[in-house]
């Protein structure tokens, strides 16, 4: 069984905080989620073009809560073995990504997933590669803390022996006693995790040469080949931009300015095992959650923001580069000749409408579909000392210290 | 719920015409007899307009298949997405006068005079929002027919998405920023579940051809070609009606389980696509289509009258 356990404790609860809503709402009508009125005392800084994020009641941001997460985030501590923080699967000089194909937890475990980047998440219309409930990060933050299947950060069973690491740390005490005056014992697992969430929430990249080019009226920013690799990207031979569009190269996102949900998940052709369209046991995206042979192998399409400091690519990490990357969605889907996932993705009876059956590119427009790509390239967002970690353990890109 | 067969007894949600309404009901519903100079009937009304996607006859299920789709055997084709923009509503009377339709500002569905209809229900997981009306504040007379136009007027298609009111700001509903906004998103597949031979075919509704060397940029001038049309339909009560709009007659002429190799799938207003001759005509705009740099235009008129968009009474 490929259900994690974190992912079902995750969607009993939401079935009962949103179940009644859920159904009382039916056809015509809606639960309009809008922004609170900002009663909170924190003042974004938002790159120009950038709508305002959604702050959600329940986690309303502060400066001092942003500065509680910004310390949980790096430290080791915040593991049952005190070897992984988040940062580890999350590393600020990959752009809050890993390298690596898959994750691996703080017990050696192997995830079936790859770690997403945390570049704009506070954007996102779900979090998760393929969770349509999952879609407050405060929520989602308690995934990889509980996660046994594999265990991530290993917190279950041990939530008391982790948070007295930090209930008997003086500094420890300072920051939480300001991120949540007026608590008599300010630490509990779910304080740890919508301190992380706000951290995260700050995460914003708005600054790239293509931000530069489309934001702030400077054309110059972009390179001629990044700006030919734009019209690539925007065209209708490739339709990058069907999933990856809007402000934030991905359609699934939720602001304060939104009013329906955008959530979205396509399958992309990666697999199509015996030709029955399936994907492997442990990876089989959105229907792991409605089991509708439509959902098989559908994951969010993530934001392309640093996009070229996050490699590998796709929800397993399968593919190693850009370049193939688009040499994947030139064919249309991936072919496995041999081994137990043979099939031709390109025939995938689930694959998206959107994608085009195949498309081909000289090498020169390949090369300048990648400029475009490199030019999400936020330094600044990369290099910001608000995002670094305040213990020195991890690095942010070598390019911030030259 | 409005009773269909008592058209006077429609009310109105905006409280400041309850008391007209009242009174219209209390002295007898306008009969013929009725002669009382005082009658005190609004100056404004409400009214809703409903909205039904078909397909030849069929009401539009999410992820459904439809038998007997175009002209390709045996024309099998599901359909997984149907939203559309629709702007400058009017009612018109039997003189042809029109009266515009004023659109309740309700901040999801509807800005200024644009609304967006997402007939999607049960659609992927879970159960989605959904809309098929059009409501607004209309004078208050006698109507025998509607206008509409399909699509977002140009000066509110190229807005910043980011930024942009609902609902203008829906994701699934953009193309990019010098583009502007899908006026209509059908997502399809023709042969679904047949192996090799399923073949993605979508309709795109759009401007096209929008000047600037930009795409994430609004345009430097008006498109070339707005892909706006407008539809009329005559014999509309708005009080009981329901406008179909039917897919199955815009994709008549098509194979869905055919796509042009190296093109977009099914139509997306692209004027080199081939799939487009037969849809766009079809969606009541003349289509333009181009095959390549030296070659000549050809013209492809649009079809009337047009069959897109009908009227079911109860």
């Amino acid at each position: 069984m490929n259900w994690r356990l974190s992912d079902i404790l995750v969607l009993s609860l939401a079935l009962v905080v949103g179940g009644n809503a859920a159904i009382a709402q039916g056809h015509q009508s809606l639960v309009v989620a809008r922004a609170d009125p900002a009663r909170s005392s924190y003042v974004w800084s938002l790159p120009k073009g950038f709508p305002k994020p959604r702050v959600f009641k329940k986690n309303r941001l502060s400066e001092a809560k942003v500065e509680l997460g910004r310390h949980l985030f790096y430290d080791l501590r915040m593991s049952i073995n005190q070897t992984v923080a988040c940062a580890s699967c999350h590393q600020p000089a990959r752009a809050f990504s890993d390298g690596r194909a898959t994750a691996i937890g703080a017990t050696g475990e192997v995830h079936p997933r790859n770690s997403m980047s945390l570049t704009n998440v506070v954007y996102n219309a779900t979090f998760n590669w393929a969770n349509p409930i999952l879609t407050k990060l405060h929520v989602q933050a308690l995934v990889p803390i509980f996660g046994e299947f594999p265990v991530e950060l290993g917190w279950s069973d041990h939530e008391m022996e982790i948070l007295d690491r930090f209930r008997h740390d003086a500094l420890y005490q300072k920051l939480f006693a300001a991120a949540y005056p007026g608590a008599t014992d300010p630490f509990n697992v779910a304080r740890v995790a919508k301190a992380i969430a706000a951290f995260e929430s700050t995460l914003i990249s708005g600054n790239s040469p293509f931000d530069q080019a489309t934001f702030q009226g400077n054309r110059e920013a972009m390179s001629e080949a990044a700006r030919r690799g734009q019209e690539l990207f925007f065209s209708e031979r490739m339709e990058c931009f069907h999933c990856h569009g809007g402000f934030n190269f991905s359609q699934s996102v939720n602001h304060s300015g939104t009013t329906l949900p955008q959530a979205e998940f396509h399958n992309n052709g990666l697999y199509n095992i015996g030709g029955k369209g399936d994907y492997p046991l442990d990876n089989r995206g959105l229907w792991e959650f409605t089991q509708q042979s439509t959902d098989m192998g559908r994951f969010r399409a993530p934001t392309l923001r640093n996009i070229e400091l996050t490699a590998p690519y796709m929800h397993d990490g399968s593919i190693a580069t850009l370049e193939e990357v688009i040499e994947h969605y030139a064919r249309g889907g991936r072919l496995i000749r041999e081994g137990p996932l043979a099939g031709d993705g390109a025939l995938n009876p689930f694959k998206s409408e959107l994608m085009p059956a195949r498309f081909s590119l000289t090498d020169q427009e390949k090369q300048d579909v990648i400029e475009f790509l490199k030019s999400l390239t936020d330094w600044q967002f990369l290099c910001d000392p608000r995002f670094s970690d305040p213990s020195g353990n991890f690095a942010q890109h070598a390019r911030c210290y030259q | 719920m409005i009773d269909p067969r008592n058209r006077c007894s429609l009310p109105s949600l905006r409280s400041a015409l309850m008391v007209g309404v009242m009174t219209t009901l209390a002295v007898g519903c306008g009969g013929d007899d009725d002669d009382d100079d005082n009658d005190s009937s609004p100056a404004v009304r409400h009214a809703a307009i409903q909205f039904q996607g078909q397909v030849n006859g069929q009401d539009f299920i999410c992820g459904a298949t439809y038998a007997n789709v175009g002209v390709g055997q045996p024309g099998t084709y599901q359909v997984t997405d149907w939203r559309f923009y629709i702007h400058d509503v009017e009612l018109v009377k039997v003189d042809g006068a029109r009266r515009a339709l004023d659109l309740d500002q309700d901040g999801v569905w509807q800005y200024e005079n644009v609304a967006l209809l997402d007939l999607r229900r049960d659609c992927g997981s879970g159960a989605l929002p959904s809309n098929a009306e059009v409501a607004g504040a209309v004078s208050n007379e006698n109507y025998t027919g509607i206008c509409f136009k399909v699509g977002v007027p140009y000066t509110l298609n190229h807005i910043n998405d980011a930024t942009a009111p609902s609902p203008l700001n829906n994701s699934g509903m953009l193309w990019n920023w010098r583009g502007g906004r899908k006026f209509i998103r059908i997502d399809g597949m023709g042969a679904p579940g047949d192996g090799d031979n399923a073949v993605a075919f979508v309709v795109h509704l759009g401007s096209t051809e929008c000047p600037g060397s930009d795409p994430n940029a609004p345009p430097t001038a008006a498109c070339g070609y707005p892909n706006v049309a407008e539809f009329c339909l005559d014999g509309f009560d708005a009080d009981q009606d329901r406008i179909i709009m039917n897919m199955g007659a815009a994709l008549e002429a098509s194979d869905v389980a055919f796509n042009t190799p190296d093109t977009a799938s099914g139509c997306m207003s692209g004027n080199a696509d081939p799939e487009c001759i037969t849809i766009m005509p079809r969606l009541n705009l003349d289509f333009t289509y181009v095959a390549g740099a030296e070659a000549t235009p050809e013209q492809y008129p649009k079809i009337v009258p047009q069959r897109l968009f009908s009227v079911r009474k109860p």
